[in-house]
């Protein structure tokens, strides 16, 4: 699998070399129930998924591409999913990206590991 | 006895006129009802009456001040009574004449008073304004009366923007509303108002100024009397002129008025202050800016009026031109930089800031209350929304409204990569939500078709595409406020690697020119083909050097500034400069050219006498190595206005120029209309068309660069718009067999096979991608399972429907409507570009030395139809274009070469009992040069010269021996016809084609291999296209008429075409095909070609009132009275100075009844036909 992703470094700084834990889901939710897309400040609970993590983002799947450059049986699918405008793009066999769908909200949460 | 010579008086000419019999007038071209020729001669004055020749009371002496007409009509009647004393008196005849020739002159001076032909002791001492002089002219009564007339209900004023207000909305200061009234019908209603109207009176703003009582038709005023009883007083059906109100539909105008989108209907919406407003992305159209500019504005007095102006003229339905199909109301300046500034990638906001800045969206006039936050980009460890994700609400600002905008596209500064461009510069639209990519001039701006608003305007309709502008017009000021955005002194300092660069910049440039001129001066420097040596260097080498060294300073800028630096935002996203502007405010002017040119030697030997005369050197030629910041030396500061004044010189000269072309495309084209059957028909009906742009479809709806629609796009926004979660994709196969079954179907009948042909062909496409896709990832075409394999080229039935029934959507709304007056539309669109044509009037074709005209020269070359153009050139194909050899020697053949240029020496000799010229051929040279020509030829050549030679005075002797014998005639001894000949002998040509100045290899490297074509200079297409190795079938000229002459109407009509367009491109301009195809099918419709001017005019329309509306309206309207011209008023001017709905646009349709009962009705015998009235005695 290979990553490309934009994170807001005065946020929260990332070094070279440095390990973290990624993590994607579709809500923040620790019951699992989709968020229904609409934002409102007042509903939010204070147990979620968000709350073992240091960095969490929101964002879209918008497209997912093929690997043109491979003439016969290729395997690589790249998903691109933008988090208003800060860009992740994943890219590996498509068996590791079961469950992407295009236009799907998703979560990005983070968390440096120690060593 | 007859008199050999006989000075007939006019009462002669008369009585002769008289006896010409009935029957042969019809020889003279007269109409004999009408008029006979005795007509000619008046008989009588005609006196108009007095309100055309007014007298005015004068202020400064006591009496009046009398009209000129006047004037001549007393001088007239004063002549008159001095013949009668004198004939009374018994005068000498010779007076008696004089005084009458005198009486003639003053009568046709009265009629028109710039008569020529009149002797100079009788000429006119003060100029006087007769008949002719009245009609005649820009002020005359045709074009300054009939064909535009003054209005009333108009306001004129300055002009301020107004960010806050819609696009479709102008502000109008409430004096001015409170003078324009509109006469409204109190009805049911609107009578509550109109009362309150009334009570408020004039001086109130919404009042009203009249009331007009239906019963006795009496205007009352409202500014005095009791208006409280008359506000009670009024019943349904008066009508009360009240004053503009807000949401009055007016018209909005700011000259000069070069094409429809300069007059525009906007919504009034009366506010405080003395200007008009308006929304600064409606600049564009108007081309107006807020320097001073002053506008015009005039309010509509009927319902009628309102809803057609509405329709038509309304700004929403104008936000794309004509011309091409481009958006032309668009994001301008500020707008697009707050629009690039928003959506960087590191803007961000908290909560309070984001709303604040969404808070702006709010507004009350786009009904706009709800405002829909996105959940956060950056959920933890704070809640941050980014600049994208607010810029997503200007096109969807709340979960009720239906726009899903889609967009990929690449953006201004695009590097590679797609999404992940490291200038994130791709822009990703999807869903109306932004997904990458800065906004900038390509996406916001007017001029492109990836305009975000474009694409709203075409998959959502005008209104979504307003609001959003309108919303965007209030968001980026306010983000751009808060932010702040400005320029200072630092933002043009150049810091120290920039001073560096421009140094190697500049000592590498100097030192290739010194190099250049070094190589000039000890011979060495290769000339290119056609140019002197002297040419080579100014043109070729060292022009090119030093703009190439302002280019690069630019882009030094680029690399060097900050990227906070204003200006070069500005340039970056293309709201406002270049970098070139920039490279000249902080780098170097760089050079500075007049007509292309170095700034040629205003002095003896130098431009100035601060250089060494001969000098060549950059500085000595115009060369300005300053910024703007540093400041320009005194030689640089004087080269720098030589190049400004002759850019303000060329503005003022093209102006008029463009003005007089524009004005004569649109008296030509006026009267060309769509009609229902899809042809084009002036006003006579003659079909200039059968199908309009030969496909009939509207270039304002044209969807993509080519071609009607973009598929691939709507299928992209098709599939984003309905994601179908769940569905499975469907197989290549069914997607084919689907899509047949739809195209087939009946829905597609009214569709063209062309737009079906393309349709299929996408589809085909489509199949082959999923096809290929399913087959490189090894998953069945038939999906059974998720597998996210299958959001690869996945189409679901819904969206393959949805898609086709949007293309089909397409095709029906570009179809051009009946009533189009696409006549009018050309000639707006080929002649409002033309002023915007800047000073580059040549451009090299090909090679270095062979120019041709562009700009608004060429373009009135070519409407003119002129014969003679200033740069004829012929593009010829050969046979073989591999050959560089063998384009020589076809080139040999064409180009014409004189016999001095192939001659080692001409030499004359004198011999005891001999004298001749001895040539000498250089054949080493002939060979060199590929000539097709022995010392054979040469002796025809000569003979054929027209020297006086005849063959036996020629003599060969061996293969580069020629001798010419002169013969002693009458009028010359034999040394001197040797002299003479010896003279004219070089000049004799040997070979080529007249006509022909000359011919350049011009060599095409394309793909590895060369391709050689011949450019020849000059007119002679025929004997081009007939000289061997050339290929005939392939070879053009640009000169329109020489196409005509040889290759037929057809291919000068081709020819007309496509200059145009290349004339057009070549400045950056695209105008639509459609527009070019129409213009040239009107020049060559009548079989010749025939130029938009007064002579061309002449042969394609028929009316008089229209040619005299045009040019020479006085010899228009005495032919058309001595012929008895009849006129059907049917043209677009003739309509017009009537004073009639004209029969184009809306005026076409017609209501058509169709009867029952024979429509003739049955003619009742007259009277006296009745033959027993014709029996004598039975009436007493």
């Amino acid at each position: 699998m290979e990553l490309i992703l934009d994170v807001n470094t005065q946020l929260y700084p990332v070094d070279i070399g440095d390990k973290f834990r990624l993590v994607l889901c579709t809500t923040l939710r620790e019951d699992g129930i989709a968020d229904d897309g609409h934002y409102n400040p007042l509903d939010e609970s204070a147990v979620t998924r968000a709350n073992s993590f240091e960095y969490v983002m929101y964002g879209k799947v918008y497209r997912i591409e093929g690997d043109e450059t491979a003439t016969e049986s290729a395997s690589k699918l790249s998903a691109y999913v933008s988090f208003g405008g800060l860009l992740m793009r994943l890219q590996g066999d498509a068996n590791n990206l079961h469950g992407v769908e295009q236009d799907m909200h998703v979560y990005l949460l983070m968390k440096k590991l120690a060593f | 006895m007859y008199l050999s010579q006989e000075i007939i008086n006019p009462l002669m000419v008369q009585d002769l006129f008289q006896r010409i019999p009935h029957e042969e007038i019809m020889l003279l071209g007269m109409e004999s009802e009408n008029s006979r020729p005795q007509d000619l001669i008046l008989t009588r004055l005609l006196v108009p009456p007095l309100c055309i020749r007014p007298s005015v009371i004068s202020d400064l002496k006591s009496g009046t001040n009398e009209d000129d007409l006047t004037v001549k009509l007393s001088e007239i009647i004063l002549l008159n009574d001095v013949i009668e004393k004198h004939r009374q008196g018994g005068a000498k005849m010779s007076m008696i004449m004089e005084d009458w020739d005198f009486l003639q002159l003053q009568c046709a001076l009265y009629i028109n008073s710039e008569m020529s032909g009149i002797p100079l002791s009788m000429q006119p001492k003060k100029f006087t304004r007769g008949f002719c002089q009245r009609l005649k002219g820009k002020q005359g009564r045709f074009r300054g009366n009939l064909s535009g007339k003054r209005v009333d209900f108009s306001s004129r004023t300055v002009i301020s923007p107004d960010p806050n207000l819609s696009i479709d909305e102008v502000a109008v200061p409430i004096h001015v509303a409170k003078i324009l009234t509109y006469p409204e019908k109190v009805t049911k209603a609107n009578i509550q108002l109109m009362k309150k109207l009334i009570r408020n009176g004039c001086d109130v703003h919404p009042g009203a100024n009249f009331i007009v009582q239906r019963s006795n038709n009496q205007k009352k005023f409202l500014k005095y009397g009791n208006r409280k009883e008359m506000a009670n007083g009024i019943k349904y059906g008066d009508i009360v002129e009240r004053h503009l109100l807000d949401g009055d539909v007016v018209l909005f105008n700011r000259q000069p008025s070069l094409h429809k989108l300069s007059i525009m209907a906007h919504k009034a919406r009366v506010m405080p202050h003395r200007t008009f407003r308006l929304n600064e992305c409606v600049c564009g159209p108007y081309n107006a800016d807020f320097d001073g500019d002053e506008m015009n504005l005039h309010l509509p007095q009927t319902e009628e009026a309102k809803a057609e102006a509405l329709t038509l003229m309304g700004v929403k339905s104008n936000l794309v031109t004509p011309r091409n199909g481009e958006p032309l109301i668009a994001a301008i300046q500020d707008f697009i930089t707050g629009g690039y500034l928003l959506t960087q990638k590191d803007v961000f906001f908290d909560r309070a800031r984001a709303c604040q800045i969404v808070a702006s969206l709010m507004s009350d006039r786009g009904k706009l209350y709800q405002i829909d936050l996105p959940r956060p980009a950056i959920v933890k460890p704070v809640k941050l929304w980014t600049g994208k994700q607010l810029f997503g609400l200007i096109l969807k600002p709340n979960h009720e409204s239906r726009v899903k905008v889609n967009l990929r596209t690449k953006g201004k500064n695009y590097s590679d990569s797609e999404d992940l461009c490291k200038n994130d510069s791709y822009v990703v639209v999807y869903n109306s939500q932004l997904m990458c990519g800065a906004m900038d001039k390509s996406t916001l701006g007017s001029g492109s078709k990836n305009n975000i608003f474009y694409i709203l305007l075409r998959d959502y309709g005008e209104q979504e595409a307003a609001d959003a502008m309108s919303r965007l017009a209030r968001m980026c000021p306010v983000f751009l406020s808060n932010r702040g955005f400005s320029i200072g002194i630092g933002d043009v300092t150049p810091g120290q690697g920039l001073l560096r660069a421009k140094m190697n910049l500049l000592s590498a440039g100097y030192n290739k020119c010194d190099e250049y001129i070094h190589e000039l001066n000890s011979g060495k420097l290769q000339t290119q083909a056609g140019c002197s040596a002297e040419q080579t260097l100014e043109v070729a080498m060292i022009l090119k050097e030093l703009s190439v060294i302002r280019d690069h300073a630019g882009k030094a800028c680029l690399r060097e500034l900050h990227k906070s630096n204003s200006p070069l935002t500005m340039a970056v996203c293309g709201s406002k400069g270049s970098f070139i502007n920039i490279s000249q405010m902080i780098a170097c002017v760089g050079q500075q050219a007049i007509s292309g040119q170095r700034i040629p030697n205003g002095f003896e030997d130098r431009a100035l006498p601060h250089f060494q005369r001969h000098s060549k050197i950059p500085a000595a030629k115009g060369f300005v190595k300053n910024s703007f910041y540093s400041g320009l030396t005194p030689s640089e500061f004087f080269f720098h206005t030589m190049a400004g004044r002759e850019g303000l010189v060329d503005t003022a000269v093209k102006t008029a120029e463009t003005g007089y072309m524009q004005r004569r495309l649109v008296k030509s084209l006026e009267d060309l209309c769509c009609h229902y059957d899809g042809t084009v028909r002036n006003s006579v009906n003659d079909i200039c068309q059968f199908k309009y742009g030969a496909d009939g479809l509207d270039p304002a709806e044209m969807e993509a660069k080519e071609g009607e629609m973009d598929f691939d796009r709507i299928m992209q926004h098709i599939k984003n718009k309905y994601s179908c979660p769940g569905l499975y994709a469907i197989s290549s196969a069914k997607v084919k067999q689907i899509s047949e079954e739809i195209i087939n179907g009946k829905d597609f009948e009214v569709c063209s096979d062309g737009f079906k042909g393309n349709l299929k062909k996408y589809i085909d496409d489509l199949c082959e991608r999923i096809k290929t896709c399913r087959k490189r990832y090894g998953v069945d075409e038939v999906q059974a399972q998720p597998n996210v394999l299958y959001q690869l080229e996945r189409v679901t039935i819904n969206q393959l429907r949805e898609f086709l029934k949007m293309c089909r959507a397409k095709d029906i709304k570009a179809q051009l409507e009946p009533g189009t007056t696409v006549g009018a539309l050309a000639a707006q669109s080929i002649g409002e570009p033309g002023t915007q044509m800047t000073l580059k009037t040549f451009h090299f074709a090909g090679v270095a030395s062979m120019n041709i005209t562009l700009g608004v020269p060429r373009i009135k070359e070519i409407i003119n139809a002129s014969k003679n153009i200033s740069t004829p050139i012929i593009t010829a194909h050969l046979e073989r274009d591999d050959d560089a050899d063998f384009a020589r020697l076809v080139k040999a053949r064409i180009e014409k070469t004189k016999l001095g240029e192939v001659s080692e020496f001409l030499e004359e000799v004198f011999l005891p009992d001999d004298c001749f010229i001895l040539i000498k051929l250089d054949l080493e040279r002939i060979k060199l040069l590929k000539l097709e020509v022995s010392a054979e030829t040469i002796c025809m050549s000569i003979c054929a010269a027209k020297l006086k030679v005849q063959p036996g005075d020629v003599k060969i002797h061996g293969d580069n021996l020629i001798t010419v014998h002169p013969q002693e005639t009458a009028k010359s001894s034999i040394y001197y016809s040797l002299q003479f000949l010896k003279g004219t002998l070089p000049d004799v040509t040997i070979k080529g084609i007249p006509n022909v100045s000359r011919a350049v290899i011009h060599v095409d490297d394309k793909g590895g291999c060369s391709k050689y074509k011949l450019l020849v200079e000059g007119d002679n297409l025929r004997e081009v296209i007939a000289t061997r190795g050339i290929k005939g079938t392939h070879t053009t000229s640009n000169n329109t008429y020489e196409m005509d002459k040889t290759l037929g109407i057809e291919a000068a009509r081709r020819t007309i075409m496509e200059e145009i367009e290349y004339t057009m491109k070549s400045h950056g301009m695209s105008i639509d095909h459609r527009h070019m195809m129409l213009l040239a099918d009107l020049m060559t419709y009548k079989g010749e070609v025939l130029g938009i001017t007064r002579f061309g005019l002449a042969k394609m329309k028929e009316s008089v009132l229209m040619l005299a509306s045009f040019e020479r309206t006085s010899d228009h309207l005495f032919d058309a009275a001595y012929y008895g011209q009849k006129d059907t008023i049917c043209g677009v001017s003739e309509c017009i100075i009537m004073g009639i709905p004209m029969n184009v646009g809306t005026g076409i349709f017609k209501l058509l009844h169709k009867s029952d009962k024979d429509p003739t009705p049955p003619k009742r015998k007259l009277i006296f036909d009745n033959p027993d009235f014709h029996i004598p005695g039975t009436s007493s």
